[in-house]
């Protein structure tokens, strides 16, 4: 994998869950998203994005929300979940920093999910870049003896 | 990649480079540019190269940078008759482009109040992740703004006719059709009007000192005619409705490849015959997410004119605030050229790159008729934009297209680690400029050094003639998102 030098990254109780890689979008944000599972990698995935946007750590546990996604593959339901997360910051003006995946159906794919967050408006100071929408662009999920890893890019 | 050079500033990168090219490509850049050009773009580039029924040739411009499916600074014409259109030529954020207010003020009046004129202004232009204008609109009342652009401006008091004279396409793209676009785009957007997003979209309060004016005839006829005036300038786009619309027809163009025939080499350059079905709906879906643009830096427009109004205390004839221009970067048109000697009716792709028509071409303001389109070209907020006049080269070379910004050279993760956005604050303020930031992070991410230099760029365009320099317009206040 053409992964790029490793910028910041975020584990828990030494467990990757995403990193973002520096030079393969210079003007835009790319990462690893990782998992043991698909529904780790998408929860982790959804990490990443909202880490883009604002501190995580500050993003409290305010609010919940009920999501589903479907996925003619797994790419495509990566894709059209952190699709749906962006649409949903922008719809209710909030950031999530806990997601929980099950993945529901597997043909075709489906995710249901629970979201915690907290409205943009409690996060002042704490923010950086707006996502404007989730790229094809190098879009891949590879299997290795340490799990899966998602390369995503997202645009800036 | 083989390429050579065709004449001073330009680059042919031939068929034979890589399989599948249906047009060579051309690189329009500098011998200092094309050393440090992202290995990137040539891929991008090619790629574009290899799409059905793309006609001429497909062209990068001096501030090209990788960016996914078509390179940021992309051009490329398609035949309207066998031709595709792609949403990866255009870009997510459809018609993210410059608008340029003029003013009588100059700097020495304007310093003592700058600070209290960047407060109003960071109040009234929302800036920053996810924020919310002052407006929520009713369904009904949002598809006027996808259909009439700046026009639904100027029937709600948002602006003045002498405003709609001066935008691009009288910032109304007619052929827009909101039964394109889905429920969602309309949720996403409809009480964004006003927002100026984040990333690299700003407000800057800016100045154009005597040595920076290199054109003075055409700088007076663009309204620049007082020592040290004072200008604004707005960089942003369609918002949430045209990240959607075009994250949804990426979407349908790719399951629509198969049904085509269509091959592409990067998912990104997701295409569909610009005549079949799905190339219309994204072509009046993409209009939709243009006006809402249009109308969105109208709108930010009349919230400036409020700020500088209550500030200085005058009015807004006294204050001089009128419109220089508003073009798009990020758009696709139809329009016509002489290619390979015939004149042919074409749908121009430009991603990050800028409308560059020549005097006496279609669609400009009577009264810029003869000095052709004005271009303004951003580049980092803390060495300042130019203000530039389209040429016949353009018309001839380039389907009348120029750059669009510097392009960056760092990514936003070196800036971080480089500088804290407290100390970039501090830098910024001793060199004159009052920054207003929605966030700390998001301003060191915009540092200066993560972008080429500007003025290299910028004389690129000027020595190769796709664009003539006017003049540069130094930042002394800046409203980040």
């Amino acid at each position: 994998m053409d992964s790029g030098s490793i910028g910041e990254r975020n584990q828990v109780a030494g467990k990757r869950q995403f990193e973002f890689i520096d030079d393969i979008a210079t003007a835009d944000a790319a990462y690893h998203a990782y998992g043991d599972s698909l529904s780790e990698l998408l929860e982790n995935a959804a990490l990443g994005l909202f880490a883009t946007m604002a501190d995580i750590k500050q993003i409290k546990p305010l609010t919940r929300r009920q999501v589903s996604v479907k996925g003619d593959d797994r790419e495509e339901l990566l894709y059209n979940w952190l699709a749906e997360l962006v649409y949903l910051k922008d719809l209710h003006a909030e950031l999530y920093s806990r997601t929980e995946v099950t993945i529901a159906a597997s043909r075709p794919l489906e995710l249901t999910a629970t979201l915690h967050g907290c409205p943009i408006t409690e996060l002042t100071g704490h923010t950086s870049c707006d996502v404007k929408a989730v790229t094809y662009h190098r879009l891949a999920i590879e299997e290795s003896d340490e799990g899966l890893t998602a390369t995503i890019v997202l645009d800036l | 990649m083989e390429k050579h050079r065709i004449k001073d500033g330009v680059w042919e990168i031939p068929t034979s480079a890589k399989k599948g090219m249906r047009v060579p490509a051309r690189l329009y850049s500098s011998d200092k540019l094309i050393k440090s050009l992202d290995q990137g773009v040539y891929e991008q580039v090619t790629n574009v190269a290899c799409l059905p029924g793309i006609v001429g040739h497909a062209l990068c411009m001096p501030d090209g940078h990788w960016g996914y499916g078509f390179p940021i600074g992309g051009v490329a014409a398609f035949s309207t008759d066998d031709g595709v259109i792609s949403p990866g030529g255009i870009g997510f954020d459809i018609n993210c482009g410059m608008r340029l207010i003029r003013t009588n003020l100059v700097e020495d009046e304007i310093r003592p109040k700058l600070p209290q004129l960047l407060d109003r202004l960071f109040n009234y232009v929302p800036a920053g992740v996810g924020v919310k204008g002052p407006l929520t609109l009713s369904k009904p009342e949002f598809n006027k703004v996808l259909e009439q652009g700046a026009g639904w401006c100027l029937k709600n008091g948002y602006a003045s006719e002498a405003d709609i004279d001066r935008l691009e396409a009288r910032g109304c793209i007619e052929w827009a059709d909101p039964d394109t676009i889905s429920d969602k785009v309309v949720q996403r957007g409809r009480d964004q009007l006003g927002t100026l997003g984040s990333g690299n979209h700003y407000l800057e309060v800016e100045v154009v000192r005597p040595e920076n004016v290199f054109d003075q005839r055409i700088a007076e006829r663009l309204g620049i005619n007082l020592p040290n005036q004072i200008v604004v300038l707005i960089h942003c786009g369609s918002r949430g409705c045209g990240h959607q619309t075009a994250t949804e027809y990426l979407q349908v163009f790719t399951k629509a490849h198969k049904k085509y025939g269509i091959e592409v080499n990067d998912r990104e350059l997701a295409c569909a015959p610009f005549k079949s079905q799905e190339g219309q709906a994204y072509f009046r879906a993409m209009a939709c997410a243009a006006n809402n643009a249009f109308a969105n830096r109208q709108f930010i427009v009349h919230n400036v004119r409020r700020a500088f109004v209550e500030v200085f205390g005058k009015s807004e004839a006294e204050l001089g605030l009128q419109t220089v221009y508003d073009v798009a970067h990020n758009i696709a048109k139809v329009e016509r050229y002489k290619i390979d000697g015939r004149e042919q009716e074409v749908i121009v792709h430009r991603k990050g790159a800028t409308r560059s028509f020549g005097p006496h071409a279609p669609d400009l303001p009577s009264s810029y008729r003869d000095i052709g389109q004005p271009v303004f070209v951003g580049g980092s907020m803390q060495t300042g934009s130019y203000l530039l006049v389209g040429t016949q080269l353009a018309m001839e070379e380039t389907y009348g297209s120029t750059l669009h910004g510097s392009g960056r050279t760092m990514s936003r993760i070196k800036a971080k680690k480089s500088v804290r956005g407290e100390d970039l604050l501090k830098q910024m303020k001793e060199q004159g400029i009052v920054v207003r930031a929605a966030s700390m992070r998001g301003l060191a991410e915009e540092a200066g050094f993560a972008y080429k230099q500007i003025d290299d760029v910028i004389g690129a365009v000027d020595s190769i003639g796709i664009s003539r320099k006017v003049a540069k317009l130094v930042p002394i206040g800046n409203i980040k998102g």
